[in-house]
């Protein structure tokens, strides 16, 4: 297994490109070459994810992996859940997609060992892609962006709804930005704290959101736990 | 050795009474408890000049009274429930007071309290217990101050006087309202429960006043009764009932368990760990249609009005309310949230009324210590969830309900159609020859006359749902194409520098400007593409206070390549005051773009004016009240001779070939519904078609 342990990231090092799809799989490999590495395309990816994680990490120093795998071959998974798993393994990996907003919530339910979110198209150029490589790299390290670091803070939960079969919450983190609201799967919540749903809206949580992100899709949350009551003598006139 | 106590300084008092029970009304109804624990049927209370320090308070009740022992050890013995050693009455009621704190916060309102009981037990002998407050804070310790208690010879009949009298504080007419309010609610203004029976009256003039509000009832002008049960398994059942009094659905636990959880079947309680009990909703359709509908004599003004003194569902207990659920502010089961969140079906706390009634033989409910609730343990929280549940059974079944009485109208409908024109011409046959041709004649007149404005509709209904496939189809192909699209952006940036590297000069010289043409051509399709997406982004449809000046700056942001490639220029002159509208933003959108649409079209009619350039000026003003937004052109203007002024608004009105004719209908439309105004110019001050719209401005506080 190749391990970051042994040196850091650099030219050359051969860079997994996980993708259902040949063709998109091929641009992307041409433009991890141009980006200095050596591409190891994955097309399709097995059914497995423990599969894939493992060949990644035999084979590859890091990956860039895109979201909808599901297109054309049946997989279990996404690849915010690959790539989540490839840095929990050291294994440095960022995701890349053209569908950003539409699948926020899929992502978001990854997003915090997600370093880098690359959109398909003009924006994943070379530079990109290798310094969204190198960032993920330091990640598996500690090391972290300002903007990736988080911080524990309230979320207040304004409102529930099912959005395509997902349960979100409309969530306002005020140490972010009090007045935007930002959805992300409930899942994250009742993964951490047992709670009905339906009786979200109002509740307040601490957990862990890296709150100098500039855009709500950048945004993490974890570590989800129930806000303390407010005391009763702040509520006495 | 020696033997101690603890003792208790007097301070202890006030803690305990005035300082733990937020309002003196809520002793007063502790008092009232617990005549009603001595089996009264009625309890009176007296005030005499308590709006100012002074005055007095004189709780009177006709209930078992109590014995020198009742008074030793239950009376004046604070802290301990009489519910756990003496659960239930001589009649069989089932308690209610608590430990005595709210008892004492009520004899505390006065400096000093006079008690006055007969007991039953013993006819003809009167207990008299004196406390003068002021005794208490002369001593060191609570037991420090020696009560007596007098016996002596009556001929009044059982029950208990107790006169709290030189109030500390007097009583504001808001404390004497709410009083009044809970004493009325107490027992509530529902179809009664025989066993319940209780009286409690006020002299005052407030209680009289909301008496004639509550006990004028009009539960029989309900459009649903809705009723619900939850047995002592913990299982659920429901049925609601129309008011032609007939079941129109009925639901059993899984059902009522299934309904308001998204995922069918998981998480269904297997039962509801609360106390059992019934839950009856009585919702009210306060329009003057379903008054009519019903036949109904009364006003729909005095049922909102009852509705606004007693409306919510109110929590009882052992036969009586348990403050504050169904007060104001106190919406417990979030009825008005859910509404709010999914009118479709829901009443509110203003269009019901209902009442949860708990025995609660296990114990299971715990009352708060300064009376406001019970303790929210898993028994209450899962009694709150059956009857959450069964509201979101009931707003299902309704809906469902909606839909079937829909598809019915239409077909019986069609029927009635087809069985009057058979009539007509049946009664037709039977007229004289020489007057049927004019009726005749006349009859098909006004049924050509219908059918035209009946395909008028039609018609205008085919287009709108064609203009719905429009729209949900443009989405889907706007998503599936961001994929291939995404492919020529990269692999033109590949090509670009592959070709740059290989072929140098030659490249920059002959090649690059077709590559450059490859994106730039990609880059105008992203917009096409984002537009539609960006338009039916769910965010946008929520609700909020919008910045009409963000929102046009997006907008054009969005417009601009597609406008450029039309050599048309948008300007804007945004206000300086941020110009917020309560609204969304998709609605704000609907307006600009379809604006904006029809300006960039009419640049492209045919034209012998010889303009320098094509522009398209958007203009936001905010005055103290209004938010203006002006969108003008310099393009060739209305032509009226086409199509009147007036008639531009009108659906299907189009002087575009191949127009749909409902840009300017939904601007109308969405503005209508923001509650502002539109209107048009032919030419205006740049020569072309002007739009001016007023919305009603929301100053930032």
């Amino acid at each position: 297994m190749l391990g970051l342990e042994e040196r850091p990231l650099g030219a050359g090092d051969p860079v997994a490109v996980v993708d259902d799809v040949a063709e998109d799989a091929d641009l992307t490999a041409t433009l991890v070459r141009e980006a200095g590495f050596e591409p190891l395309t994955i097309v399709p990816p097995p059914t497995s994810i423990d599969v894939l994680l493992e060949q990644i990490s035999r084979n590859a120093r890091a990956a860039i992996c895109d979201h909808r795998l599901a297109g054309r071959v049946n997989v279990g998974y996404d690849g915010a859940e690959v790539v989540a798993r490839s840095n929990e393994n050291n294994v440095p990996a960022v995701l890349i997609t053209t569908y950003a907003d539409v699948e926020a919530h899929s992502i978001r339910l990854w997003r915090s060992r997600i370093p880098r979110l690359l959109r398909r198209g003009r924006e994943s150029d070379p530079d990109t892609i290798a310094e969204a490589l190198f960032q993920a790299a330091r990640e598996t390290t500690g090391r972290f962006e300002p903007d990736r670091l988080a911080y524990r803070t309230v979320v207040r939960v304004e409102a529930v709804r099912t959005v395509a079969g997902t349960i979100v919450a409309e969530v306002v983190v005020s140490a972010w930005n009090p007045s935007e609201v930002v959805e992300i799967p409930t899942a994250l919540i009742t993964r951490d704290v047992v709670v009905d749903e339906r009786r979200l809206p109002g509740s307040r949580f601490m957990a862990y959101v890296n709150i100098y992100a500039d855009a709500p899709d950048e945004l993490y949350f974890r570590g989800f736990e129930p806000a303390p009551a407010v005391p009763n003598e702040w509520l006495a006139s | 050795m020696t033997t101690e106590h603890l003792r208790f300084a007097p301070e202890i008092l006030r803690r305990l009474g005035e300082e733990l029970v937020p309002h003196p009304d809520l002793g007063v109804i502790e008092l009232v408890r617990n005549a009603y624990d001595a089996d009264a049927p009625s309890c009176h209370i007296r005030m005499d000049h308590v709006d100012r320090p002074g005055g007095t308070v004189t709780v009177a009740d006709d209930g078992d009274g109590m014995t020198v022992e009742d008074l030793r050890t239950g009376w004046l013995l604070l802290g301990r429930s009489r519910k756990t050693d003496q659960a239930i009455s001589r009649k069989k009621r089932r308690r209610v007071g608590e430990k005595g704190l709210g008892r004492l916060a009520a004899l505390r309102l006065g400096r000093q309290v006079q008690l006055c009981t007969r007991p039953r037990s013993t006819p003809g002998v009167e207990h008299v217990l004196l406390i003068d407050w002021a005794k208490f804070d002369r001593v060191d310790a609570v037991e420090d101050v020696e009560l007596t208690i007098q016996t002596r010879e009556t001929s009044g009949p059982h029950g208990t006087d107790i006169e709290i009298s030189d109030l500390r504080t007097g009583f504001s007419k808001e404390d004497v309202a709410r009083l009044a309010r809970a004493l009325l609610l107490l027992t509530g203004p529902f179809p009664a429960l025989a066993e319940y029976a209780f009286d409690a009256r006020l002299d005052a003039p407030e209680f009289a006043q909301l008496e004639k509000v509550v006990h004028t009832t009009y539960f029989d002008e309900h459009e649903y009764l809705l009723t619900a049960t939850l047995d002592d398994e913990g299982q659920a059942a429901a049925q609601l009932v129309d008011w032609r009094d007939q079941v129109v659905a009925t639901g059993d636990h899984h059902d009522i368990g299934t309904a308001g959880r998204s995922s069918k079947g998981k998480n269904v309680p297997l039962a509801y760990a609360g106390p059992s009990a019934t839950f009856q909703l009585w919702t009210y359709n306060l329009s003057t249609k379903g008054f009519t509908v019903r036949r109904s004599e009364r006003k729909v003004e005095e049922v909102r009005q009852w509705l606004r003194a007693v409306g919510g569902v109110h929590l009882y207990h052992r036969g009586l309310r348990v403050h504050p659920y169904g007060d104001d502010g106190h919406d417990w089961l979030d009825m008005n949230l859910r509404r709010a969140r999914s009118p479709e079906g829901r009443p509110s706390t203003n269009t019901s009324v209902g009442r949860v009634v708990v025995n609660d033989d296990r114990n299971t409910l715990t009352a708060k210590t300064d009376r406001s609730g019970f303790v929210e343990n898993a028994a209450f929280v899962e009694l709150r969830m059956f009857c959450q549940d069964v509201l979101d059974w009931a707003a299902f079944e309704r809906l469902r309900l909606r839909e079937r009485r829909r598809e019915e109208t239409k077909r019986q409908t069609r029927q009635r159609v087809a069985s009057a024109k058979a009539e007509v011409e049946r009664r037709l046959g039977s007229l004289p020859p020489e007057t049927r041709e004019v009726v005749e004649e006349m009859t098909e007149s006004l049924t050509s006359a219908y059918e035209e404005q009946v395909q008028t509709l039609e018609d205008e209904v085919q287009l709108y749902r064609t203009l719905g496939t429009v729209g949900t189809t443009t989405a889907v192909f706007a998503h599936e194409s961001s994929r291939p699209l995404a492919r020529i952006e990269q692999a033109a940036g590949v090509i670009d520098r592959w070709l740059r590297l290989a072929f140098e000069a030659r490249y920059e010289k002959e090649l690059e400007r077709h590559v450059m043409a490859v994106m730039s051509s990609a880059a105008s399709l992203r917009t096409f593409t984002d537009l539609p997406l960006g338009l039916v982004s769910r965010k946008k449809r929520r609700p909020a206070l919008v910045d009409i000046n963000a929102v046009t700056a997006d907008l054009v942001k969005i417009f601009e390549p597609h406008l450029a490639a039309g050599e048309i220029t948008v300007e804007t002159e945004l206000a300086e005051s941020s110009p917020v509208v309560r609204t969304t933003v998709a609605a704000v959108e609907a307006i600009l773009a379809n604006l904006l649409a029809n300006a960039a079209y009419a640049f492209t009619v045919p034209t012998s004016d010889p303009r320098e350039s094509r522009i398209i000026l958007i203009r936001t003003t905010a005055s103290d009240q209004l938010v203006i937004v002006s969108v003008l052109d310099n393009g060739p203007g209305i032509d009226t001779d086409r199509i009147p002024l007036n008639d531009i608004w009108l659906p299907g009105q189009t002087t575009r070939e191949g127009g749909t004719g409902l840009g300017l209908t939904i601007v109308r439309d969405v503005v209508n519904d923001l509650d502002g105004s539109v209107h048009a110019k032919a030419e205006g001050e740049l020569g072309g078609a002007e739009f001016h719209i007023e919305l009603p401005r929301v100053i930032a506080e």
